[in-house]
């Protein structure tokens, strides 16, 4: 890698898919993608996705973090943060632990805050005991 | 025993005072050896493969990235350390490698600061160490046997690097010497009256099959070869021991 004309952010970013591009198939990675072009298939990335305003993508996405602004037909799977901008188009189930959706974007499809640590807490009826509320035979008789 | 391969374009007149100020500094660091000059008219290959084989320590590249690069295509054994000296123009690779011009590359050469090069292998055949080019007409290439780009526009040009030296594209970090090869499309959208703009894509890849309808043009350091689809581009499991300059810039 060249030392000193890479910036911090270029280190950043392993995969961008410009407007020309159409890719077919399944795209793993394990680094940073930007989405300005058509994917159909399979996303997968243990890091972040960036979907710029005029890509479309006809897939399922695993992400860490993503940022929407164009089109999703698929489902997504983000491990942190989804972001949806005004943009954003996504037609397809969400499975995320943190979402912010702007005014504008468009969502069809259910939405699952998938963090298991924050789960709602069922309270435990069956296992109570009913409680006595007649007076006892003593009492009445003094 | 060091082994000097010359390019062809250094029997020019203006190189022969560099050349023997070059060969003076060898005898005097003890590092001379013997010379062979590359021809058009003369394949060098078998010779030297020969002379090779009789004992050579180290080979010494006398000449630029198309010498360098026609010489590890020449050499059958390439776990041999192959050190460069640059002289004359397109010398690119040896900037990245901390390999100063003429005379004082011979320093760096007897400091022997081995670095581990990566190579890419083209149909298995054909090894180079910086990158290549090609036009992007009617094409599709497969990258990893797992996802394919269909490219039909005229305008675009697809760079693979192994070694990459062009235009810093600032956008992304286009690797140098790793297990990948780097894969650039780049093309310009624009006309007279419309402000001209790059499109830009880049993927990382360790295997490249590129499959087309006709024999693509491929440019590799300034030399241009017709290769017939489909192409099969990889990282090769050689690497190169080069001798390189404490400045380098690839690590």
């Amino acid at each position: 890698m060249f030392k000193e004309t890479a910036t911090a952010a270029a280190h950043e970013t392993d995969t961008i898919i410009g407007p020309s591009v159409k890719v077919e198939g399944d795209f793993v990675t394990e680094g940073n993608i930007i989405v300005e072009g058509t994917i159909c298939g399979t996303v997968k990335t243990s890091r972040n996705l960036k979907v710029g305003p005029s890509s479309k993508i006809f897939a399922n996405i695993w992400a860490d973090n993503a940022l929407i602004a164009g089109e999703i037909q698929g489902n997504l799977n983000i491990a942190n943060k989804l972001e949806l901008t005004p943009t954003a188009k996504v037609f397809g189930d969400i499975k995320t632990a943190n979402i912010s959706i702007s005014s504008g974007a468009t969502l069809n499809g259910k939405c699952q805050m998938a963090d298991n640590k924050n789960k709602a807490i069922k309270p435990e009826f069956s296992k109570q005991k009913k409680m006595e509320l007649r007076p006892q035979a003593n009492e009445v008789e003094e | 025993m060091y082994y000097y391969i010359y390019d062809n374009y250094l029997a020019e007149k203006k190189y022969q005072k560099t050349l023997l100020r070059i060969e003076s500094r060898l005898t005097d660091l003890g590092i001379n050896g013997k010379i062979v000059k590359m021809s058009v008219l003369k394949n060098i290959g078998d010779n030297l493969n020969e002379d090779i084989a009789k004992g050579v320590k180290t080979i010494v590249v006398v000449g630029n990235d198309r010498t360098l690069n026609q010489s590890i295509n020449l050499i059958h054994n390439l776990n041999l350390p192959i050190g460069l000296i640059p002289l004359g123009p397109n010398n690119n690779l040896a900037g990245l490698m901390g390999i100063p011009e003429g005379e004082a590359a011979c320093d760096i050469l007897s400091s022997r600061n081995m670095q581990k090069v990566s190579l890419g292998l083209i149909n298995q055949n054909y090894y180079f160490l910086s990158y290549l080019e090609m036009p992007g007409e009617n094409i599709c290439i497969n990258c990893d046997n797992n996802y394919f780009i269909n490219i039909n526009n005229r305008k675009d040009v697809i760079t693979i690097s192994n070694i990459y030296y062009g235009e810093d594209e600032g956008k992304v970090a286009i690797s140098s010497n790793t297990d990948y090869l780097d894969l650039i499309i780049k093309n310009k959208v624009g006309g007279i009256f419309k402000a001209k703009k790059e499109n830009f894509s880049h993927f990382k890849s360790k295997k490249i099959a590129i499959t087309g309808d006709k024999s693509i043009p491929v440019l590799l350091i300034d030399e241009k070869k017709i290769i017939k689809t489909p192409i099969q581009i990889e990282i090769s499991k050689q690497k190169l021991n080069f001798i390189t300059g404490k400045k380098r810039k690839i690590n």
